[in-house]
């Protein structure tokens, strides 16, 4: 047991010490980051969960290679090492004591992109489909109420139809039923105008989203 | 033109005083968005935000500029606070932009919007700063490789600003177009207020941390001396 007690010891030692200086963890947090966004763009559309894995292992396994390389810098500047052998306990303690921080550290710089993987794979993918977004609409004013004016004083919703099915290609091609979320605003509201895609400026796109 | 110099509490009374006033503006008197309701205000607190983390990411490569051609004796601790306070902002900037996109777009990042990744990547570039900056002794070594690394990142400054502008994926808002800011007045004075609020507080802390800092330099000089 007290070998145990030893490990113990030393392990908490470490991570006290990278609580006050904080030197070893930001810096494995931030390469698998990066390491991170580089791999997103890196892998081609529709590869897969076995490649977005697997690149997720190498970023692992290079950020423990990184903690580890940091992990007996402090000791051999302050020529602590040689304090630590010739202390009373088994020697193989410290190694175990060194690999149970290490091991916190990875665990504690890897809790953050694990828990933003979900976030890699979400968003408008890049090959073509898009999502349901609201964007600004430049070029309109709003009136008193802050709410949008169309572009045509007086132009309601009735006016804007033609316009409306002209420009939503989206739903037409799909051969969806034109439903009022996807085409359209609440009749008798004067509502936005559909910008055509290709760059004119006219009005809030609502792109659809399947 | 003489450049008042504000006390540090005069400073901060005056983030207080602006903050207040902004809080209050956007809360109270600024009027609802018609399309996007209640959550279109955080755009009061996401846009003044990312336009400060630029601010200080370009009063960071000045510094830099003027440490490498001036050799001024503060200026590289003053680019190493500016950059500092430019990336505790940017990672604010992410938060509230992924707040924003998760209640207006449903999701939380998008990959395919190019601002955003430009912000990222800049925000990425400027935290190795920090990653460079420690893995040197200090010196003029150091010094130097810093305000470099400085300078180079303020090029993806205006890419990144641009790439709002220039981006033609319709996802991201632009409010300030050619044709002027697309808000009404009142929304515009939250907003300006906002801004100021938000420049106020980062200077503050800007000014509080170059304090310490210095302090922290004195203190070890003077433990040199005497140990």
């Amino acid at each position: 047991m007290r070998y145990l007690a030893d490990v113990g010891t030393l392990a908490r030692k470490d991570l006290l010490l990278e609580l006050r200086s904080r030197d070893t963890v930001p810096a494995m947090l931030l390469f698998v980051v990066s390491t991170l966004v580089v791999f997103h763009f890196v892998l081609p559309t529709g590869s897969g969960d076995l490649a977005a894995n697997g690149l997720l292992w190498v970023a692992v396994i290079f950020t423990a290679l990184l903690g580890l390389s940091r992990a007996f810098v402090a000791e051999r500047e302050q020529h602590v090492l040689d304090g630590l052998v010739l202390a009373p306990s088994d020697r193989s303690a410290i190694w175990v004591g060194k690999a149970l921080s290490v091991l916190a550290f990875l665990a504690l710089a890897e809790v953050c992109p694990a828990g933003l993987r979900p976030l890699l794979r979400c968003g408008p993918r890049r090959d073509g489909r898009r999502v349901r977004t609201r964007g600004h609409r430049p070029g309109s004013r709003r009136d008193a109420a802050g709410r949008y004016r169309s572009r045509e004083p007086g132009a309601g919703a009735s006016a804007a139809a033609p316009l409306l099915a002209a420009r939503d290609p989206d739903c037409d091609r799909r051969g969806r039923r034109r439903s009022g979320r996807c085409a359209g605003e609440i009749p008798g509201v004067p509502g936005p105008l559909r910008r055509d895609l290709r760059g004119s400026r006219l009005g809030i796109v609502r792109i659809c989203r399947h | 033109m003489r450049v008042v110099r504000l006390s540090l509490p005069a400073l901060a009374a005056l983030a207080l005083a602006l903050m207040a006033a902004a809080l209050a503006l956007i809360a109270y008197v600024a009027p609802e968005d018609a399309d996007q309701g209640l959550s279109q205000r955080i755009f009061y607190f996401h846009v003044p935000i990312a336009l400060t983390a630029y601010a200080f990411f370009g009063l960071g490569a000045w510094k830099a500029l003027r440490h490498l051609w001036k050799r001024e004796p503060g200026a590289d601790l003053e680019s190493y606070v500016a950059i500092h306070q430019g990336v505790i902002f940017g990672v604010l900037t992410l938060a509230t932009g992924s707040i924003w996109a998760k209640i207006s777009w449903g999701h939380w990042w998008t990959w395919s919007s190019n601002q955003l990744v430009l912000f990222l990547v800049l925000f990425l570039f400027y935290s190795a700063y920090f990653m460079l900056r420690f893995s040197m002794e200090p010196g003029p070594a150091r010094e130097n490789a810093s305000a470099v690394y400085a300078l180079f990142g303020v090029a993806l400054i205006p890419v990144s600003f641009f790439a709002i502008r220039l981006a033609n994926d319709f996802i991201h808002p632009t409010v300030f177009s050619l044709d002027g800011p697309q808000m009404t007045g009142l929304m515009f004075l939250a907003f300006c207020v906002s801004w100021a609020a938000l420049l106020a507080l980062a200077s503050c802390l800007y000014r509080l941390e170059l304090t310490g800092k210095r302090l922290d330099m004195r203190l070890r000089e003077l433990r040199e001396v005497l140990g």
